[in-house]
């Protein structure tokens, strides 16, 4: 939790060891990577002003070296700060002032893993999926996704040509129960796919359905979409 | 010329017109009193020098009526008219011709020259008073005029007069070339005067078209326009210096209410952010102790929940007075996506319903389609908040009755009535109900947690999607809230795919906005 502000984090820390969380607490930006590394957390609670390094910068070194969920505090609701944080790596936003209630639904969010039933192996184009080991290959070659991002892509890949709206995708990759800032779709979406497309600019994966949303978007001159999930090893 | 306001014609043009004016008058005197002058001195010199000749040739007359007795008289008028005719010793004389008229005949050296000729007024004088005189006639040979000098010729037999006719050919070439030469002058002159006022008054306007352009500058928002510094010290240089000081008081009093508002603005906003941070401590605190509130004694409980639910309105009152000064700053941008307003709506009463429940009060939402679905450019949050707030005061001020919710496309907007059927707005508060912590129903309002903000957050969103909002009111009947906003020309069609028509679509699949930056590839489905 890297926030400035010692009363905040005070009382952060009460509801959040109330929730059985751990809390390790940094005052300022400067120490923030170091304590990153010394605690090594579950996930990161980032004000976006801090005194020293600021937030977007940390987002950025912390998502270098790790996909850990990233969940940012910010007091300002304007466009520009929320998208560059998002773009900075973030996973997800929370406006202060928030209640309690909705900082822990954010943060279980970000830790909830998909139970799955045994081993699960998703193919589409030339990218493979192995949801138990969280692994990504592409030609062969691994992949580095955040969670975050392996979990938009498994949930496409899922039902591969079936079109998902934005707000359908907060609620599965999200959980958001009402609606969410759709940038997060789109911010996200767009990170994902300078990672797997061969040409971003023209994604052939990971594609944009005009007016209603996103999906794995067929192979070319394929006659089947190439979608294998099969039980077991 | 820019400046001319018509009908009424420019100044340049006035004043050379005048000067033309002017010019032409003082040309024409002069021009024609020099004509006078010079003619007057031309034929007077004529008249002296023909008289001189009369005299002189008259004088020897007598001596040749001494040498005619015998003769006839018709005789002697000839021999005198010979006479007088005949070169004299400086060479032949200078009139035209000659008449002698006696008492019963007259005798003339030229044919064309009768008699009758001579005005009755010249005879009088020669015959009656004997005296050499002079007239100006017609000519009878060719255009112009000629001198007649009459003069009495005395003898002891008869008495005669003789009319010398003299030729003004010379005197009035003369006059016309003199004439010619001053109307060249003149014409001359003229134009010159015209251009030189032309010049001096473009000189002398020049300061007041610079002084003009300047202002205009300054009207079209240059603040910092000024007329270049002029070192003369007359009339212009010292308009210059005033308008320029001028401009300056303005520039600067202009740039102290920006910069006050600005900072105003600024500030507001940076103190809801300030407030953000610990007001999210006491909301977690607040929490924390409502949540916990069973183990506290009973004031405390109570207290607890006041807490918890005022918070609730200040973080509402901090969030609107957060947007209103977005607005104030100028800050907010438009980023429009297609929004159905069937759908959005559905959603904003959807959303509503736990509070119409609350107050048994019953929302109908009709859409209307046959012109076309309520499409519009917009950001769905921003009409989600313009209609949950119409939607919300609605279902507040009906205590029994019904609201109802209209959207329907017309032409080139859409158009949504939300409708109640409550205690109404009084006539004299409807002006003021879109402004800043107006409350119609003071009492009221505090029961129901409106933040005051509420109607200018809306007008403030409606204006900037370029559409309206009205409000009619009958006190008793209930009241009419109608947002006009400017339609999409042509839905786009959802397009669902064909080959899996089969497969559950996850949500209806109308316009959901598309947020996405331009680099994104559109996709044609069915492929």
């Amino acid at each position: 939790m890297v926030d400035d502000d010692p009363s905040l984090g005070e009382m952060l820390g009460i509801v959040l060891r109330q929730e059985g969380f751990e809390p390790v607490f940094v005052r300022s930006g400067d120490q923030a990577v170091a304590a990153f590394h010394q605690a090594k957390p579950d996930l990161v609670l980032l004000d976006l002003m801090l005194p020293g390094k600021d937030g977007l910068e940390i987002c950025r070194e912390l998502r270098m070296e790790s996909g850990v969920p990233i969940v940012m505090l910010t007091a300002k609701t304007d466009t520009v700060d929320v998208v560059l944080g998002l773009e900075s790596g973030a996973d997800d936003y929370i406006t202060k002032p928030f209640s309690a209630k909705e900082l822990v639904a954010r943060i279980r969010a970000r830790l909830r893993r998909r139970d799955t039933d045994g081993a699960e192996t998703l193919r589409f184009h030339d990218i493979e999926m192995d949801v138990m080991a969280h692994q990504v290959t592409k030609g062969g070659k691994p992949i580095n996704l955040t969670p975050l991002e392996f979990e938009l892509l498994a949930t496409l890949a899922r039902r591969p040509r079936q079109v998902f709206t934005r707000e359908v995708l907060l609620e599965q990759v999200w959980g958001y129960r009402y609606a969410g800032d759709t940038r997060l779709v789109n911010v996200h979406v767009q990170r994902l796919r300078a990672k797997i497309e061969d040409d971003p600019e023209n994604p052939r994966v990971v594609q944009t359905v005009r007016g209603v949303g996103y999906r794995i978007g067929p192979e070319t001159g394929a006659e089947d979409p190439g979608l294998a999930s099969d039980a077991g090893t | 010329m820019r400046w001319i306001r018509p009908p009424r014609l420019d100044l340049r043009a006035r004043v050379v017109l005048f000067a033309s004016a002017v010019a032409v008058c003082a040309l024409l005197l002069l021009g024609l009193s020099l004509r006078a002058l010079l003619a007057n001195s031309l034929y007077d010199q004529r008249s002296r020098e023909a008289v001189e000749e009369v005299q002189r040739l008259t004088s020897q007359a007598p001596a040749t009526l001494a040498g005619t007795v015998g003769l006839t008289e018709r005789e002697v008028q000839k021999t005198l008219v010979q006479d007088l005719t005949s070169p004299q010793g400086g060479g032949p004389p200078s009139f035209k011709a000659v008449i002698v008229r006696g008492a019963e005949l007259s005798s003339e050296s030229d044919d064309r020259f009768k008699v009758d000729l001579v005005p009755s007024t010249l005879v009088n004088k020669v015959f009656a008073r004997s005296e050499i005189a002079y007239v100006y006639v017609d000519s009878p040979v060719g255009p112009g005029r000629m001198l007649v000098v009459g003069a009495p010729i005395r003898s002891d037999q008869a008495d005669y007069e003789s009319y010398f006719f003299y030729p003004l050919t010379f005197q009035e070439e003369t006059l016309t070339r003199l004439t010619n030469f001053l109307v060249i002058v003149s014409v001359g002159l003229l134009a010159a005067v015209i251009v030189m006022a032309a010049i001096l008054i473009g000189r002398v306007l020049r300061p007041v078209q610079r002084a003009r352009d300047v202002a205009e500058e300054i009207a079209a928002g240059n603040l910092d326009a000024r007329i270049p510094q002029i070192t003369t010290h007359d009339d212009f240089g010292r308009l210059a210096e005033s308008f320029n000081r001028m401009t300056d008081a303005l520039a600067q009093k202009i740039g102290e209410l920006e910069n006050v508002s600005n900072l105003q603005a600024r500030f507001v906003s940076d103190v809801s952010h300030e407030l953000r941070t610990p007001l999210a401590t006491v909301r977690m605190a607040a929490d924390y102790i409502h949540a916990a509130r069973a183990n506290l004694p009973p004031d405390a409980q109570r207290a607890a929940v006041l807490l918890e639910r005022e918070l609730e309105r200040f973080e509402n009152l901090l969030e609107d007075l957060l947007e209103i000064s977005r607005f104030d700053a100028g800050v907010v941008r438009l980023e429009p996506v297609e929004v159905d307003l069937g759908r959005l709506l559905d959603e904003v009463i959807d959303a509503l319903d736990p509070i119409a429940h609350g107050r048994k009060v019953g929302v109908s939402l009709v859409v209307d389609t046959r012109e076309g679905a309520p499409l519009v450019a917009a950001d769905p949050r921003r009409l989600d908040r313009v209609f949950s707030n119409l939607v919300k005061n609605a279902i507040e001020h009906t205590t029994e009755g019904a609201v109802r919710v209209n959207a329907a496309r017309r032409d080139e907007a859409v158009v949504i009535k939300v409708e109640d059927e409550g205690e109404g707005i009084p006539a004299e508060d409807l002006p003021h109900i879109f402004e800043r912590f107006y409350r119609a129903d003071a009492h009221r309002a505090k029961t129901t947690g409106g933040t005051g903000l509420g109607l200018a957050i809306a007008l403030e969103n409606v204006h900037l999607h370029g559409g309206s909002i009205t409000v009619a009111s009958e006190v008793g009947k209930g009241s009419v809230f109608t947002v006009v906003l400017p339609a999409v020309k042509s839905p786009s069609e959802p397009c669902p795919d064909e080959e899996e028509a089969a497969e559950p679509q996850p949500q209806p699949a109308a316009a959901s906005g598309d947020g996405d930056s331009k680099s994104e590839a559109e996709v044609v489905l069915g492929g």
